[in-house]
């Protein structure tokens, strides 16, 4: 009965969208979007992709607990509800019932815990395996010290159970659990087909959409996945077309052949003002870092004073791309931003605390070198602060570019005086930023540590009640841009989109996830409502609203 | 046929130069595979790096390469989690592959019929006209002829899509861009040879013998004038079917061309020694086929070789 | 034999005058931003219009002039140098010497001329010197092989084997006796060595490892201006003019000596 309804609806919609087709409106029937990639997916073993290509597709075939909402809370997915307990040490998801895997195999809480100890395993050799070590023994396990799986803290109670021990109370662990990393895999698919489960004919996925064909280095097309559970989405058909040149891409779209596209820097002027323009914030922030185990930056009136001396509002004019210019460090969209925080522009304190620490005017300032790797925008920012210490302090500064893995390998053996990094969010919680810089971390190439910093950091992660942690986080903050100042933020990023005017429903987040399965084409719902309320159903763009 | 054998055999040492150069080389080169913005904590980077084996020394590794290299196995590559080297060539050669046959083809054919025109016809406007054109060929950098005929071709006419391949349409201009350097070498190499041999006595004598011009043209002139074209396609061969990083770039054309810049950027060690590797053997074979060739229009060389 | 190219001659003088001459005729300095006038089309003020963070095109133009010619010029005939010598010697020395040194050659021929620009940009940084060093490398492998098969069509000459009777230095052969009558070819070789030096200049800067902004090279912006066509046309019409002209000059130029 049920089915057969279903498919007189089928019929219905197809005969409708035939209908439309006839009118002669644009576009067409099809339910087919189109975007480009910037390049080859690395891969699309969710355990093993760690750069933004690879998540970009994954994030529409696979489903995890959560997923982001447009404010980028965790909202439930595969989970329907999950409960706190042991004062947040203990996480206990609740699956929705009724979830299938795309070969029609139920969804079980199984999968997830073996993805996760699959992440976890050396033999798997994760790069993003540190991203679960807040799981009890994980870090432990993925070190090779305990041998069994077992004690990780990660376990199936039941079919739709899955408990989670953490090492700490973590507040932001929903958050986590968004992530590609996290999403769960089948244990049979991998085991039978071993490095080539990713390709179409072997992969079984969960979430909306299905590997249809992975054409490597030309194109990857998702189909819609039958037995998503979930709302059936609009668009049924998902090409991504690797295209690594953004001009190149930008052709495409103009030509039709893409309905979404990132907008390279040269190109804006032309289009600011078109109806297609798309800018919105992206949770990635730019930064120059001193090393502060050496002189003369090991002196916090000269760090301090080389913060103050740079004035930040000519940065979006230099940049082109919306940058936002910011003193601290949490970015916006974020919580705990705070623009209060952070030196801002103040040429003569910069003066007089460079005075203080023996270098009036600049004078007898040693001869540093700022080194970054090399790109336009790069380079536009440092020649431009190269500038702003000439004028605002008497110093003249040395520039260095280096190609990247070049710089990078330089960065973790001999960090030069004053360089640049950026840093975007994998979740899109403080701790992801903040914790960049604590003691514990790898990934601080100031040789800036503190005592009181990370134990705020550590507490604020603990924490539960929100405006306590933006309370910590803030004071964090001051300590790390006002007080000690082993960086400078610069500025964070915003993305830059061209998408046509008939494709709708596309809701743009600051970690700039592009879910498809909530997008539609406007001439079913501009030309199609009367229709499809006399046949009594429901308006395919509403539904997916 | 044994000279072949003996051209195959000298070949091996070079290969074998090629693949220790080349190792070398990448792994004086400051840093590596996995360094990262996100730098990865000591542990999983020990973990990632002794699943390629990056952890035993320097010999070792090499030692490692070649035994693979010997038994056929390119290794995997640190990029494309899972992929092998050699099924990367194998998805990808062939579009270059295509894309270069079809760029030879036509700076060939079109390069060797411009040059005997505009050598027949040296100092009249056809010479001038196709000598000027070669030039330009020859001068503008293919990024920029690219970014013109994208500019002319889909923006403006509307006539080729501007990217991507799907039909023999996509083909079209980044063909002509690949064959716009050899295209107007070719033409020219084919000019002066035209010229310099339509002098020579055997020629006249022919004339004289009063053998019809068509005979002249085809048999002696045009013959010999194509030789040197012959012996320096090899080269331009090999290099257009192992595919151009600037045409496969801007065109988004899925070739093995990119990966001799995109992979040494990533630092994947085993992917530049496997292109390089196809590039050398490329070559090789490419000056192989050249030289049969060339003993095949000449029978005096044939001796020789 | 054919008519002096005059018109490309007065053309290249005229580019190596703008290259020496940069500092006095540039109306603004390479690197002198100025945020008032972005991406703005020709003006009066801007005869060629400016970049993007508000650089004078022309004055960029006519420094990146010095740097494009400098580095064609230099690294063509460096190369030519160190061809002639490796490849001279390789072709005077006996079949043995020669074959080793020709397979060595030959593993330079089969590596992909990026693959080696690459690394050496790596290392030494994106600066003239580095650029240089890469071109000459790149260059050279071609001249050896065209010089050495000159010398083996003069090796049985009997001046040469005279020379070599009266027990002179491979040298000395290769300097006194050789390379005078190899002169004409070398002369050519290094004509057209110079603008596909300018043109695999421009390439490094595609790919992103040409010399490091602010200093320009003809590569450098036509590289900078490529993507911008459509919208800002100028940014990518001058760059290429001078640059494509400039290769046509001196093609014009080698094809005449060829012809000579």
């Amino acid at each position: 009965m049920h089915g057969a309804r279903l498919r007189l609806r089928f019929a219905l919609c197809f005969g409708l969208v035939l209908l439309a087709a006839c009118s002669g409106r644009e576009p067409d029937t099809r339910r087919e979007v189109r975007l480009a990639l910037a390049g080859e997916p690395p891969t699309l073993d969710p355990g093993l992709a760690t750069d933004n290509v690879s998540h970009s597709v994954l994030i529409n075939l696979f489903e995890g607990l959560t997923e982001f909402d447009a404010d980028l809370r965790p909202i439930p997915a595969a989970a329907e509800s999950w409960e706190v307990l042991d004062g947040g040490r203990v996480y206990l998801f609740h699956l929705k019932p009724g979830l299938r895997w795309s070969d029609g195999r139920p969804l079980s809480a199984v999968d997830f815990e073996y993805a996760w100890k699959r992440l976890l395993d050396p033999i798997t050799a994760s790069e993003y395996a540190y991203f679960l070590f807040d799981v009890e023994n994980a870090a432990e396990y993925n070190r090779g010290e305990i041998k069994s799986p077992s004690a990780v803290g990660v376990r199936a109670l039941s079919d739709l159970d899955l408990e989670v021990r953490l090492v700490r109370p973590t507040a932001y662990f929903p958050s986590l659990t968004t992530f590609v990393v996290t999403f769960p895999v089948r244990r049979d698919v991998i085991e039978d087909h071993g490095k080539l489960w990713t390709e179409p004919e072997n992969m079984i996925t969960n979430g909306p959409y299905v590997l249809e064909t992975w054409d490597h280095e030309y194109r990857v097309v998702l189909g819609l996945n039958p037995n998503y559970a979930g709302r059936r989405p609009f668009v049924e058909r998902v090409t991504f077309y690797m295209v690594e040149v953004e001009a190149t891409a930008l052709s495409l779209y103009e030509t039709n052949d893409l309905e979404m596209v990132k907008l390279p820097p040269e190109a804006i002027s032309a289009y600011r003002d078109s109806e297609e323009f798309v800018r919105y914030p992206f949770l990635r922030g730019t930064y120059y870092g001193f090393n502060v185990k050496k002189a003369p930056f090991n002196d916090v009136r000269v760090r301090r004073a080389f913060a103050l001396a740079i004035d930040k509002s000519k940065l979006p004019e230099i940049l082109q791309g919306g940058e936002l210019p910011a003193n601290s460090w949490v970015p916006k969209g974020m919580l705990a931003y705070n623009p209060g925080v952070g030196l801002a522009f103040d040429p003569a304190r910069a003066r007089a605390l460079l005075a203080a620490a023996g270098y009036p005017e600049g004078r007898g300032f040693p001869e540093v070198t700022a080194v970054f790797n090399t790109t336009p925008e790069n380079l536009l920012v440092a020649q431009y602060l190269q500038s702003q210490w000439k004028k605002n302090l008497g110093i003249e500064i040395g520039l260095d570019n280096m190609e990247w893995k070049f710089y990078l390998s330089r960065l973790s053996t001999d960090p030069p005086p004053i360089f640049r990094l950026g840093w975007g969010a994998d979740f899109p919680d403080p701790d992801n930023f903040m914790s960049l810089f604590a003691g514990w971390s790898g990934v601080n190439q100031t040789g800036w540590s503190n005592a009181g910093y990370d134990e705020i950091i550590r507490r604020a992660a603990q924490e539960t009640a929100t405006v306590t942690r933006i309370e910590l986080y803030d004071r964090a903050q001051r300590i790390l841009c006002e007080e000690e100042v082993p960086i400078i933020p610069l500025y964070t990023s915003t993305v830059n989109m061209l998408v046509k005017r008939y494709l709708r429903g596309f809701v743009p987040n600051a970690m700039d996830i592009r879910y498809m399965k909530g997008l539609y084409y406007r001439h079913t719902r501009a030309g199609l409502p009367p229709l499809f309320r006399w046949a009594g159903l429901p308006n395919p763009g509403e539904a997916v609203r | 046929m044994k000279a072949i054998l003996v051209r195959l055999l000298l070949a091996i040492p070079v290969l074998w130069g090629v693949v220790t150069i080349t190792f070398l080389m990448l792994r004086v080169t400051p840093g590596g595979p996995f360094d990262r913005e996100k730098v990865l904590p000591p542990e999983i980077k020990r973990n990632v790096e002794a699943q390629y084996h990056l952890d035993k020394p320097l010999w070792a590794q090499y030692g490692l390469y070649v035994k693979g290299l010997l038994e056929g196995d390119l290794g995997p590559s640190y990029k494309y989690v899972g992929r092998d080297v050699s099924r990367i060539i194998a998805d990808t050669f062939p579009i270059s592959a295509t894309l270069g046959f079809l760029a030879f083809a036509f700076s060939l054919s079109v390069g060797i019929a411009t040059g005997i025109v505009s050598g027949l016809r040296a100092g009249k406007w056809e010479d001038h006209l196709i000598s000027g054109l070669a030039s330009v060929g020859f001068s503008v950098p293919s990024f920029v002829l690219a970014a013109f005929l994208v500019y002319i071709l889909s923006h403006w006419l509307h006539l080729l899509p501007p990217a991507l391949i799907g039909s023999w349409k996509h083909f079209i201009m980044p063909t002509l861009v690949l064959a716009a350097g050899p295209t107007a070498y070719i033409a020219r190499l084919t000019r002066a040879n035209v010229i310099d041999t339509a002098v020579k006595d055997y020629i006249r004598s022919a004339r004289a013998r009063g053998v019809a011009e068509w005979r002249v043209l085809l048999q002696y002139v045009i013959r010999n004038a194509v030789t040197p074209v012959v012996s320096y396609s090899g080269l331009v061969l090999a290099f257009l079917i192992t595919g151009s990083f600037i045409v496969e770039h801007i065109f988004a054309v899925p070739g093995m061309g990119r990966f001799f810049v995109t992979a040494v950027t990533n630092r994947d060690y085993p992917l530049i020694m496997g292109v390089t590797c196809v590039l050398a053997v490329v070559i090789i074979l490419g000056n192989l086929v050249v030289d049969i060739t060339l003993a095949l229009l000449d029978p005096r060389l044939r001796e020789r070789t | 034999m054919r008519r002096l190219p005059v018109l490309s001659l007065a053309f290249l003088a005229v580019m190596a005058g703008i290259a020496v001459l940069a500092d006095l005729i540039a109306p603004y300095g390479y690197d002198a931003q100025d945020m008032g006038a972005i991406l703005q089309g020709p003006s009066s003020s801007h005869w060629f219009g400016t970049d993007a963070v508000g650089r004078d095109l022309m004055s960029r133009l006519f420094y990146g002039g010095r740097v494009s010619l400098l580095v064609g010029v230099l690294s063509s005939v460096s190369a030519t140098l160190l061809g002639t010598f490796y490849g001279g010697l390789s072709g005077l020395m006996g079949r043995r010497a020669d074959q080793f040194m020709m397979r060595f050659v030959d593993i330079f021929y089969s590596l992909p001329d990026m693959l080696i620009c690459i690394l050496l940009l790596v290392f030494m940084g994106r600066n003239i010197f580095g650029v240089f060093t890469a071109l000459t490398l790149v260059n050279s492998v071609t001249v050896s092989r065209v010089i050495r098969g000159e010398v083996l069509k003069l090796r049985h000459e009997l001046y040469v084997d005279a020379a070599r009777a009266t027990g002179l230095s491979l040298m000395r052969i290769l300097t006194h006796h050789v390379l005078p009558n190899t002169w004409p070819t070398l002369v050519v070789t290094l004509t057209f060595r110079i603008p596909a030096s300018i043109i695999t200049e421009s390439y490094l800067s595609f790919l992103g490892l040409g010399l490091a902004p602010p200093h320009a090279s003809w590569g450098v912006l036509a590289n900078e201006g490529w993507t911008s066509l459509r919208f800002h046309p100028h940014l990518i019409l001058f760059p290429s003019l001078f640059l494509c002209l400039t290769v046509y000059s001196f093609n014009r130029l080698g094809d005449w000596l060829h012809r000579a």
